[in-house]
C-alpha cells in the first residue's frame, strides 16, 4: 500500500511539473524583441502604447497576396484596455485569415495564448442586404491589467487585381516601432510616397522593401480638426507588375487620375443596358416635359425615389465600382448609390441625355489627395449629368474637356434636383470619364447656401408665459435637413421634436400648430409654428422678470480650451438672421436691453441689437461664419469669438412692472 | 385564402377521382392574382385604408400577425418546436418606407429557417412575389460554439399604400418548458391570431395575460384571435411590461394538477427544497470547520451572522459579477462549485454558490432555518398568485428565520450591504420551502430616508459669470447601489467622462469637470463620494447690471421627466429617495443678492416635495442655497394598490404624477439676481 502511495504520489509530481511547462509559454521572437523595446518620449501620459506594428506583404503573381501582420501593445493604464481588442477585417472568399495567434502578457511575466478558436467572426456593414464584409475579434479588453502586453499575429491570403496599398504607421497612442515590409516578384517595382509629419526610413535589397519609422507620437482627436488621413504619418504605395504579368493576370494598376477614372468608367458603364422596359419608363417619366432640364429633374425624381440599400459583393476585385445592372435596379427600386446612379444614367441615356459617374468621398474622413491616384480613396459614388440648357443651378459646374454638368446625388431624397448637396460640397472628386485626368474641385458651400432666416413675434404675458409664432425660412441644407426631417416624421413625433427643440431655454413650451412650406425652386423650406411657454420669463421677485431673448438654437457650445491645441480647426459656413419681437405686458417696461455686439473675425461675424418700439422689445441678430482653417497659432482667437458670442447669446432682457400709477 | 384552404381541405379530397379532372383546373382558374403561390386573398378593407386604423400616428400597421407555435416532436427524441410566422403590412407613410426598407429574419444554432416567402401588392394592385434569388443569406456571427445567421430582402418599389406580406417557418431542434410570448410589437396590429400547440405527452397550460380575449380550444390546440391590437407602449418610468401589456404564457408539468395554483405552488416548494439540497449544507465538514473558525469569540448569534455575511461578500469572489480578480480567460476556466465546501475551498462563487454559502453559515450559527428562497421581481412583474410559471418569483435570496421573524438577505448579489435585497425584490412575495411545508412572506418596503443623494458645492462666481469650485456628491442606500455596480468596471477617467456627459453635458454644456476622486466605491458599508472640480464658464448671464443664474446649480437646466401630456400607463419609480442639495456661491465683488429676487416657496405633493431655501451672508459675501427633495414611493405603493383593487389601472394616474414632478421641475429652474452695487 505505501509503495502505491509513493507511485501515486511520484505520478502526481510528474503530472505537476509537466503542466507547469506546458504552462511557461515561448513568444516569437518578435515579440520578445518588442517587450524589451526602449520607452519613447511621451509615453509616461499615454494609456497605452504600440510597441511593435509590423504588415509584410507578399505579391505573389497571379493575383495572390500572402501577408503577415504582428502588432503588440502595452497597456498602461485601465483606460487603455480597449487597445486589448483585435479587430481584423477581411472580405469572402478572396480574403482569408489563417493562423491567427495572441498572447497576453501579464506584467508577472505570466503569459496566456489565444487561437482563432477564442475568436469570434461578425458581420461588417450589418445595415446592407447582403455584404461579404466581416470581421474577426478577439476581445480580452476584460483580462488586462496595467502593465500587460496584448499581442497578435495573423497570416493572411488575398486574390485581388489590385496592386495599391495606403499604410498608416502613427496613431492616437505612442507607437515606438512600426514596419511596412513589400516583396515583390523579379522585375516588378514600386512607387512609394511617405507622408506626415514624421520620418519614414526605407530600405531595400533586391525584391524586398522595408519602410519603418519609429518613436511616433500619437494624434490627439480634437473637435472639428482635418481628416486624420491627412494628419498622420504614413505611407501610399503603387506596386507595378511587369507588362507580361500584368497582361497575363489582369493586374489593375493606377499611374494617373485618368487610369483611375477609365477604371471607374468601366465598371460603371457595364450596366448601363438599354431595355424596352428602360426606355419605357424613360418615355413616360419625360412624358411632357418640354425641356432638357425638365426631361432631367423628371428623372432625377425618380432616381430619388430608389431605396437604399447595400449589397457589397466581390470587393476584392473591385466589387465596391461594379453596380447591379440599371434593368435590375429599375425593376426591384432599391440599390445603393453606385445602383442608383446606374438607373439614373440609363434612364437619362434612354432620352438622349449623357452623363457620367463621379466617385466622392463623404464622412468623417473626406481626405483626397491630388498626388496618389487611386479608387481606394471613395467611397460614395453620384452622377454629373451633361447640361446644354442654359439654366443654371447651384449643382452645376463646369468640367473641363465635358462642359457644363449638373452633379447630382441620387441617395440624397431632400435635396431638390439642382442643388449640390452639402455633403459634397468644397469636396474632390473624380469624374468617371476617359478625358478625365485630374480631380474636380466641387464648389465650397457659402453662409448663404447655408442659412436660417428666422422671425419671432410673440407676446409675454404678466406672469412671464410666451404666445406666438416662431418662422424659420431655411436655405440650402438646412432646408434639406427640414424637408427630411418633416417627410420622414410621424405628427406626434415632429411635434415632440419641435417642443424639445423650443424649450430647452424656455423650460416648457407647448405646439399648437405647425405650418409647412417647401419651395423646392429656391430649396427653401418655411415652418411656421405657433407656440406658447408658460415659463418663459423667470420672476426676479414681485417687480422683475428676465428672460433670455436668444431662445432658439444659441451657440452654446465653445471649443474646449484646457489644453493646447495640436491641429488645424476647420471652420464651416452657415448664417443665421434673427429678428425677435416681443410684445410685452401692460404695465411693465424694460428695464435694461441686451448690451450691442458688433464682432468682425476671419471666420465670422457676429451682431446683437436690442431696442424698445412702444410696447415691444425687437432684438436682430445675426451670426456668420465663413469656411476658414484656422492653425494652432490662431486657436485663441477662434476661442475668444465664440466666448464672445456665447456670452453674447446668454444675454438677458429685464422687465420691471410698473407701479407708478 | 386562409378560408379557402381548409375549405379544399375538407372537401377536395372527398371527390370522387374522376371529379378532380373538372374541379381542378376550375379551381386553380378561381385563384386571383392575390391568392397565387399559397397566399391568402386581401380583404378589401386593406387595400381601402388609407389611413392607420388603430393608432392615426402610426407609419406601418400590421394588417395581419399570425403565429402558430407547435410543440409536437417526440418526447424521446428529435424534440423540436415548430414557430410560423405570418405577417401582413400596410405602410402609411415615408418614414414607414424607411423603417421596412429591409427585412431581417434572424436566426442561431439550432434552429432551421425554411418556407420564406414575401410580396409586395402596390396601390394600384399589381402584386410583386420575390423570387428565390431576392433572398440574402449570411452569417451574422460565429465562435466555434455558435453561430448566428440572417435572411435579408427588400421589398421591390416599396411606398406608402402598399401592402407587404411575408412568411416563413423557423424549426427550433430542441424543446422548450415554458414560453413567453409578447402580444405587442413596434408597430399596431390589425388582427392577431395565435395557435399553440402544445405537445400532447405532457400537461400544459397556456394562458393570456392582461387581454379579456378568450382562448378557443380545438382538439389539443389553443386559438387566440385578437383585434386591434396597439404598438408596444414606450414612455418613461413604466410599470412592469407584464403588468399591462397583453402576452401570453404556456408551461409544462409532469403531472396535470400541477398546474392548478394550489398545487403548482406546492411544486414549486418541492423544486425548491430540491436546491436547498443541493446548496445549503451546514453539516459539511469545511462548512463546520470555517463556521468554528469564523465565529470563535462572537457574543451571539447574530454577530455570527453578520461575520458569515462579511465573509460571503469579502472572502469569496464573486464571479456573477464584475471582479479585477480573475481575468475572463480564468473565469472560463473556473472549475464549477457543487457545494459549500467547494466555495470556501476555491474562494470564489456564482450568485447562488454565496447566498448557499452564507444559508449554510447561518444555520450553523443556531438560526432557526436558513434557506435559499424566491422572491419576486417587481421591476418585471407583479405577483399574482393564478399567474403560475417561473417568470413569478423569478429572483433567489436567504431566509433565515430569526425566532418568529424571517429575515431576509443576499449576499451573493454584489455591493449589498447586510440585510438589504436588490430595490425590486422589496416589498416582495417569497417563496422558502423547507422539508414539510412551504412559506408565503413579504419583503420589507423601505423608506425614502435610506437612499441619499447628498450634493454640496463651494464654489465662486466671478464678475464675468463663470463659476469654479469644487463638488461633493455623497450616495447611500439604493442611490450608491446601482452607480456602485456602474462604476465597478470604470476607471476614474471613464466615472469622469460618465458625469460628464450625464450629469452635466445636457444642462450646463459649457461644465468642465476634473480631478475627480471616488471613495467607498467597493465597500458597500460606506457611503459612495465623488469629489471633483467644476468649472462652468458663462454660468450667469448678464442683463444690465445685473448677474441672473440658478443657484440650483445640480438642477439647473433638467428636462421635464415627463413629457407627455396624459398617457395610459402608470408610473412606477424603482425605489424612494432623498436628494438633499447645498450650494454655496461666492459672489463677485460689487454684486449684492437683489432683494426679492428669489423666492422660497417649496412644493408639497402626495409623492413628490420639495423644500428650498436661499441665505446671503453678507460679510463673507457668500450666497447658501439649500434643497431637499424626497421622492416617497410608498405613496406610489399605496396607489398602485388602489389602482390594482378598484380601478384595474396599472399604476398610479400618470397625470397626477406629472403635474408633481412639473411643479419641482419649475422651481429648479428658477433664477436669481445679483445687482452691481
Amino acid at each position: 500500500m505505501k509503495q502505491f502511495t509513493r507511485l501515486f504520489l511520484f505520478i502526481l509530481a510528474l503530472l505537476a511539473a509537466s503542466s507547469s511547462l506546458a504552462g511557461r509559454e515561448k513568444l516569437p521572437p518578435w515579440l520578445e524583441e518588442a517587450r524589451s523595446s526602449a520607452p519613447m518620449a511621451g509615453e509616461a501620459e499615454a494609456d497605452a502604447v504600440i510597441l511593435w506594428d509590423s504588415i509584410e506583404r507578399t505579391y505573389a503573381g497571379r493575383q495572390r497576396v500572402e501577408a503577415r501582420e504582428q502588432r503588440a501593445v502595452l497597456i498602461k493604464a485601465r483606460d487603455g484596455r480597449d487597445w486589448a481588442i483585435a479587430n481584423i477585417g477581411f472580405v469572402g472568399r478572396d480574403d482569408q485569415v489563417r493562423s491567427f495567434k495572441a498572447w497576453l502578457v501579464y506584467p508577472s511575466g505570466r503569459i496566456e495564448t489565444f487561437t482563432h478558436r477564442d475568436a469570434f467572426t461578425v458581420a461588417a456593414e450589418m445595415e446592407s442586404l447582403y455584404s461579404e464584409a466581416k470581421q474577426m475579434v478577439l476581445d480580452r479588453s476584460g483580462s488586462v491589467r496595467p502593465g500587460t502586453i496584448f499581442a497578435y499575429e495573423f497570416e493572411r491570403k488575398e486574390k485581388t487585381p489590385f496592386l495599391q496599398d495606403l499604410r498608416v504607421f502613427q496613431s492616437r497612442i505612442p507607437v515606438r516601432d512600426s514596419r511596412f515590409v513589400l516583396e515583390l516578384p523579379r522585375g516588378w517595382s514600386v512607387r512609394s510616397e511617405a507622408v506626415g509629419p514624421c520620418s519614414v526610413v526605407e530600405e531595400q535589397e533586391g525584391t524586398r522593401w522595408v519602410w519603418k519609422s519609429s518613436n511616433l507620437p500619437a494624434i490627439k482627436v480634437e473637435p472639428n480638426q482635418p481628416s486624420p488621413l491627412s494628419l498622420l504619418t504614413g505611407l501610399r504605395l503603387s506596386v507595378e507588375p511587369t507588362g507580361k504579368d500584368r497582361d497575363r493576370d489582369d493586374y489593375i494598376c493606377f499611374q494617373s487620375w485618368n487610369d483611375v477614372a477609365r477604371f471607374a468608367a468601366g465598371a460603371q458603364d457595364s450596366a448601363l443596358t438599354l431595355t424596352d422596359a428602360m426606355v419605357a419608363k424613360a418615355r413616360t417619366l419625360t412624358d411632357g416635359a418640354r425641356s432638357e432640364t425638365e426631361r432631367i429633374r423628371a428623372i432625377a425624381q425618380y432616381a430619388q425615389t430608389v431605396n437604399y440599400l447595400a449589397t457589397s459583393m466581390d470587393l476584392n476585385q473591385g466589387g465596391g465600382f461594379k453596380p447591379r445592372k440599371a434593368e435590375e435596379v429599375l425593376e426591384k427600386h432599391w440599390g445603393d448609390c453606385k445602383d442608383m446612379v446606374a438607373l439614373t444614367r440609363a434612364l437619362l441615356k434612354a432620352v438622349g441625355i449623357e452623363s457620367v459617374a463621379v466617385f466622392a468621398t463623404v464622412g468623417d474622413d473626406t481626405f483626397v489627395p491630388h498626388d496618389w491616384p487611386s479608387p481606394k480613396l471613395f467611397n460614395h459614388c453620384i452622377v454629373a449629368i451633361n447640361m446644354t440648357d442654359p439654366a443654371t443651378f447651384p449643382g452645376v459646374v463646369e468640367v473641363p474637356r465635358l462642359g457644363r454638368m449638373l452633379i447630382f446625388d441620387p441617395t440624397q431624397k431632400d435635396v431638390p434636383v439642382g442643388e449640390l448637396p452639402g455633403s459634397l460640397a468644397g469636396g474632390r472628386v473624380l469624374v468617371a470619364d476617359e478625358s478625365v485626368d485630374a480631380l474636380l474641385e466641387l464648389p465650397a458651400a457659402r453662409p448663404e447656401d447655408n442659412t436660417v432666416i428666422r422671425e419671432v413675434h410673440v407676446s409675454l404675458d404678466q406672469e412671464g408665459g410666451l404666445v406666438g409664432t416662431i418662422r424659420d425660412e431655411a436655405v440650402g441644407a438646412p432646408a434639406d435637413y427640414l424637408r427630411g426631417l418633416v417627410r420622414t416624421s410621424s405628427r406626434e413625433d415632429l411635434l415632440e421634436f419641435v417642443r424639445d427643440w423650443i424649450q430647452l431655454r424656455t423650460h416648457t413650451a407647448k405646439v399648437v400648430k405647425i405650418d409647412t412650406q417647401d419651395i423646392p425652386g429656391a430649396n427653401r423650406y418655411v415652418w411656421t409654428i405657433e407656440v406658447s411657454a408658460p415659463n418663459f420669463a423667470r420672476p426676479l421677485g414681485d417687480a422683475l422678470m428676465a428672460f433670455r431673448p436668444v431662445f432658439l438654437s444659441p451657440l452654446e457650445w465653445v471649443p474646449p480650451s484646457k489644453e493646447p491645441r495640436t491641429t488645424d480647426y476647420i471652420v464651416r459656413a452657415w448664417k443665421v438672421e434673427e429678428s425677435l419681437w416681443f410684445s410685452l405686458p401692460p404695465r411693465w417696461s424694460v428695464e435694461n436691453l441686451p448690451e450691442t455686439q458688433d464682432l468682425e473675425a476671419s471666420f465670422a461675424q457676429y451682431s446683437l441689437a436690442g431696442e424698445q418700439l412702444d410696447s415691444q422689445v425687437v432684438v436682430r441678430r445675426r451670426f456668420e461664419s465663413r469656411n476658414d482653417v484656422i492653425p494652432p497659432a490662431r486657436y485663441d482667437e477662434l476661442l475668444e469669438g465664440y466666448e464672445r458670442i456665447n456670452r453674447a447669446d446668454k444675454s438677458q432682457i429685464v422687465l420691471r412692472a410698473d407701479r407708478g400709477d | 385564402m386562409r378560408c379557402a384552404r381548409s375549405f379544399f381541405g375538407r372537401h377536395l379530397k372527398r371527390l370522387p377521382w374522376i371529379l378532380w379532372v373538372v374541379v381542378l383546373p376550375s379551381a386553380l382558374d378561381a385563384s386571383t392574382e392575390f391568392t397565387k403561390g399559397g397566399w391568402d386573398e386581401v380583404p378589401e378593407e386593406e387595400f381601402l385604408a388609407e389611413s392607420p386604423k388603430v393608432d392615426p400616428d402610426a407609419h406601418i400597421e400590421f394588417l395581419y400577425r399570425g403565429l402558430e407555435v407547435s410543440d409536437t416532436g417526440g418526447i424521446t427524441s428529435s424534440f423540436q418546436t415548430i414557430y410560423k410566422y405570418h405577417y401582413r403590412l400596410k405602410v402609411f407613410t415615408e418614414a414607414g418606407v424607411e423603417e421596412l426598407d429591409k427585412i431581417d429574419i434572424p436566426y442561431e444554432t439550432g434552429w432551421r429557417l425554411r418556407g420564406l416567402k414575401a410580396r409586395i401588392i402596390f396601390p394600384d394592385r399589381t402584386v410583386v412575389r420575390l423570387e428565390r434569388e431576392d433572398f440574402y443569406k449570411r452569417e451574422l456571427f460565429e465562435d466555434g460554439r455558435f453561430k448566428g445567421y440572417v435572411q435579408s430582402f427588400s421589398f421591390p418599389g416599396l411606398r406608402p399604400g402598399c401592402i407587404v406580406e411575408y412568411r416563413w417557418t423557423a424549426v427550433r431542434q430542441y424543446w422548450i418548458p415554458s414560453l413567453y410570448l409578447p402580444m405587442l410589437t413596434d408597430w399596431p396590429t390589425w388582427d392577431y391570431y395565435l395557435r399553440v400547440s402544445p405537445q400532447r405527452f405532457l400537461a400544459s397550460r397556456i394562458a393570456a395575460f392582461n387581454c379579456r380575449y378568450k382562448w378557443e380550444k380545438k382538439g389539443g390546440d389553443f386559438h387566440l384571435h385578437v383585434k386591434n391590437l396597439p404598438a408596444s407602449y414606450e414612455g418613461p418610468f413604466l410599470v412592469p411590461r407584464k403588468d399591462f401589456e397583453p402576452w401570453v404564457h404556456m408551461g409544462y408539468a409532469t403531472e396535470l394538477e400541477d398546474l392548478d395554483p394550489d398545487k403548482y405552488w406546492g411544486y414549486r416548494g418541492g423544486t425548491l427544497e430540491d436546491i436547498n439540497d443541493d446548496y445549503v449544507r451546514p453539516r459539511q465538514g469545511a462548512v463546520k470547520k470555517l463556521a468554528k473558525t469564523l465565529f470563535e469569540g462572537a457574543k451571539d448569534r447574530e454577530e455570527m451572522l453578520h461575520r458569515a455575511y462579511d465573509y460571503c461578500v469579502s472572502q469569496i469572489i464573486n464571479i456573477s459579477g464584475y471582479t479585477d480578480f480573475y481575468s475572463e480567460q480564468e473565469i472560463e476556466d473556473l472549475k464549477q462549485n457543487r457545494s459549500p465546501a467547494d466555495v470556501i475551498k476555491r474562494g470564489y462563487g456564482t450568485r447562488s454558490d454565496i447566498n448557499g454559502l452564507f444559508a449554510s453559515l447561518a444555520s450553523v450559527a443556531g438560526f432557526e432555518k436558513a434557506y435559499l428562497g424566491q422572491v419576486e421581481n417587481r421591476s418585471d412583474h407583479t405577483f399574482n398568485y393564478d399567474q403560475v410559471g417561473f417568470f413569478c418569483l423569478s429572483d433567489w435570496l436567504v431566509a433565515v428565520l430569526d425566532g418568529t421573524t424571517w429575515r431576509f438577505f443576499d449576499p451573493g448579489s454584489t455591493f449589498l450591504p447586510f440585510e438589504t435585497l436588490n430595490p425590486e425584490n422589496t416589498n416582495g412575495r417569497v417563496i422558502v420551502a423547507d422539508e414539510k411545508y412551504y412559506y408565503w412572506r413579504k419583503t420589507n418596503p423601505v423608506e425614502a430616508k435610506s437612499s441619499n443623494a447628498i450634493r454640496k458645492a463651494t464654489l465662486q462666481l466671478s464678475e464675468e459669470g463663470d463659476l469654479q469650485g469644487e463638488v461633493v456628491v455623497s450616495f447611500t442606500g439604493y442611490e450608491a447601489l446601482w452607480r456602485r455596480r456602474l462604476f465597478a468596471e470604470m476607471t476614474n477617467q471613464e466615472i469622469e467622462d460618465y458625469l460628464r456627459d450625464e450629469d452635466w453635458a445636457n444642462r450646463c454644456p459649457r461644465a468642465v469637470i476634473s480631478a475627480l476622486e471616488v471613495q467607498g466605491k467597493e465597500d458597500p458599508n460606506q457611503k459612495l463620494e465623488l469629489r471633483y472640480s467644476l468649472e462652468i464658464p458663462a454660468y450667469a448671464e448678464f442683463a444690465g447690471d445685473r448677474l441672473i443664474f440658478n443657484p440650483s446649480v445640480f438642477e439647473k437646466g433638467s428636462a421635464p421627466v415627463f413629457k407627455r401630456e396624459d398617457r395610459a400607463i402608470g408610473v412606477r419609480f424603482e425605489y424612494p429617495f432623498r436628494e438633499y442639495d447645498d450650494v454655496s456661491i461666492g459672489i463677485p465683488e460689487g454684486y449684492s443678492l437683489e432683494t426679492g429676487s428669489f423666492s422660497d416657496v417649496g412644493f408639497a405633493g402626495s409623492v413628490l416635495n420639495q423644500n428650498r431655501k436661499v441665505e446671503f451672508d453678507e460679510t463673507a459675501r457668500t450666497l447658501r442655497f439649500l434643497r431637499l427633495m424626497v421622492l416617497d414611493t410608498e405613496a406610489f405603493e399605496r396607489m398602485v394598490d388602489v389602482g390594482a383593487r378598484t380601478l384595474r389601472l396599472p399604476g398610479p394616474p400618470y397625470r397626477e404624477v406629472k403635474v408633481q414632478f412639473d411643479e419641482v421641475n419649475r422651481l429648479d429652474a428658477q433664477d436669481l439676481s445679483l445687482v452691481r452695487e
